[in-house]
């Protein structure tokens, strides 16, 4: 019996070592994806775009595993939760791989495209603070962390509010120096991109909370109040500016999704 | 102790239908939204997808809960995962819709472009065929309907690519505003469509056990 357990908490390291390796592999082509669009480097965009088969082979081969040790292995409590968490953060970091490569996609489109300084500077920051939030959340897996995994959903405000910035700064970018349509809108999808990984490495840390101390991701009753009032408070606005003739800002920054 | 348990897993099955379809009538809700751009409705349906969200977390906490007490195993451990990556599912599909519905203020914008307007219009239309679809292959545990929600996926593919071309043609001062308004939600509604087939790859893996389909909704 106690070789069964022995050889389960080795399966369940080997799932934990390959969760690591595969997040290390989108940490960092995320880093590459930011400077080679800045660059309009196509060769790092085609070996980014490549290599996401390697990802999410590994990607269904750690699911499989863990499938496969929850129906044979019949694990306890926390084994089971590492096991449920894991499965969770698999589809959590595939997504966010083929989201840099979504990224890298759109800089082949828009290759060749001169973008002014507030653009260029935006891109570079929302790359820096989204690539530091889904960095942070492995790292808060990999030491078992919850306290940083609690404090990486008010790193993803600064990345909504960038967001935003970033926005404005295409239609801005439009008028001054009359940037091409299909820059435009290729920019608009690489800002949702960012956008999304930043919210996947929410949820991973949202993962590991629940990993090391059981814990959902419940709003508490005066939370929850608050984040409607936000939310109503946000759309009225946008109300007013569509009322008022003038363009909104921005209607696109919405609610983070698991 | 199993008579409960099969009791327990019965009550998941239906609150994950009754999920779905609080999650069907935000899509309804949305569809409303783009097709007048009413923002009295914009404003229910953000108050909805709280309540959408509080379900999906309250279930994924008593689902886990059963996971955690009762050990299943084989079919019902099977089961109850697929009903959490299905919650996981509902609530996306729940929040990309919003996506859709915050851009009520832009909607006269979008209407102002004809054929813009009704690839948007066609591709909510097909959004929530194949989310009702995938639901209704869900309730009924049917392989076949599942099947078809990867294939009829494709024309949103034409949709999309419909949408590109026709946003790419457009010109004049307000083309910018124009342009990312319609990509955003262009890509909202394609989303959904996507995971309405995830949903049915999972079923497919619920009842056949074959990880060939875990791979589907990897792309």
């Amino acid at each position: 019996m106690e070789d069964i357990r022995k050889s389960f908490h080795h399966d369940l390291d080997l799932i934990r070592d390959d969760i690591v390796r595969l997040a290390s592999m989108v940490t960092e082509a995320l880093g590459k994806a930011t400077i080679a669009l800045l660059d309009g480097d196509l060769q790092t965009a085609n070996e980014i775009i490549q290599g996401d088969d390697v990802l999410d082979t590994l990607s269904l081969d750690i699911e499989e595993r863990c499938y496969q040790l929850l129906a044979l292995q019949q694990p306890m409590a926390t084994d089971l939760r590492a096991l449920v968490a894991a499965l969770r953060m698999v589809a959590e970091i595939e997504r966010s791989g083929d989201l840099v490569s979504n990224i890298m996609k759109a800089a082949r489109r828009m290759y060749g495209a001169e973008l002014d300084p507030k653009v260029r500077g935006l891109i570079t920051r929302l790359g820096q603070e989204v690539h530091r939030l889904f960095r942070l959340s492995i790292d808060a897996y990999v030491d078992r962390n919850d306290g940083l995994a609690a404090a990486l959903d008010d790193m993803d405000d600064t990345v909504d509010a960038l967001h935003a910035d970033y926005i404005q700064s295409i239609f801005e970018s439009h008028e001054t120096s009359a940037m091409q349509l299909q820059t435009a809108v290729q920019l608009a999808l690489v800002g949702r991109y960012y956008e999304r990984i930043a919210d996947h490495g929410v949820n991973i840390a949202e993962r590991v909370r629940y990993m090391v101390t059981g814990w959902l991701p419940e709003h508490t009753g005066a939370a929850r109040l608050a984040a409607q009032n936000a939310r109503s408070e946000m759309l009225s606005v946008a109300v007013e500016v569509a009322q008022g003739g003038e363009e909104a800002a921005d209607g696109t920054a919405d609610g983070r999704g698991a | 102790m199993r008579a409960g348990f099969s009791g327990e897993l019965e009550q998941v099955r239906l609150q994950v239908e009754v999920t779905a379809v609080r999650v069907g009538e935000a899509i309804g809700r949305m569809r409303s939204v783009l097709a007048t751009g009413d923002l009295g409705l914009a404003a229910q349906a953000l108050a909805a997808d709280d309540e959408i969200d509080a379900m999906v977390v309250s279930l994924t906490e008593r689902t886990y809960d059963l996971i955690r007490r009762e050990a299943p195993v084989a079919s019902d451990l099977r089961f109850l995962v697929s009903a959490l990556r299905m919650l996981e599912e509902l609530e996306r599909i729940g929040d990309l819709s919003l996506r859709v519905v915050k851009q009520a203020p832009e909607q006269p914008l979008l209407a102002s472009q004809p054929d813009i307007f009704r690839t948007l219009v066609d591709m909510a239309a097909l959004a929530e065929d194949l989310y009702r679809t995938a639901l209704g292959a869900w309730s009924a545990q049917d392989l076949d309907a599942a099947h078809t929600l990867a294939v009829r996926n494709r024309s949103m593919d034409g949709h999309y690519a419909d949408l590109l071309r026709h946003i790419l043609e457009l010109e004049g001062p307000g083309a910018t505003h124009l342009a990312v308004a319609a990509v955003l939600t262009g890509r909202a509604l394609e989303r959904i469509a996507d995971h309405a087939v995830i949903v049915g790859e999972r079923l497919r893996y619920l009842l056949t056990g074959d990880p060939a389909y875990l791979a589907s909704e990897i792309r």
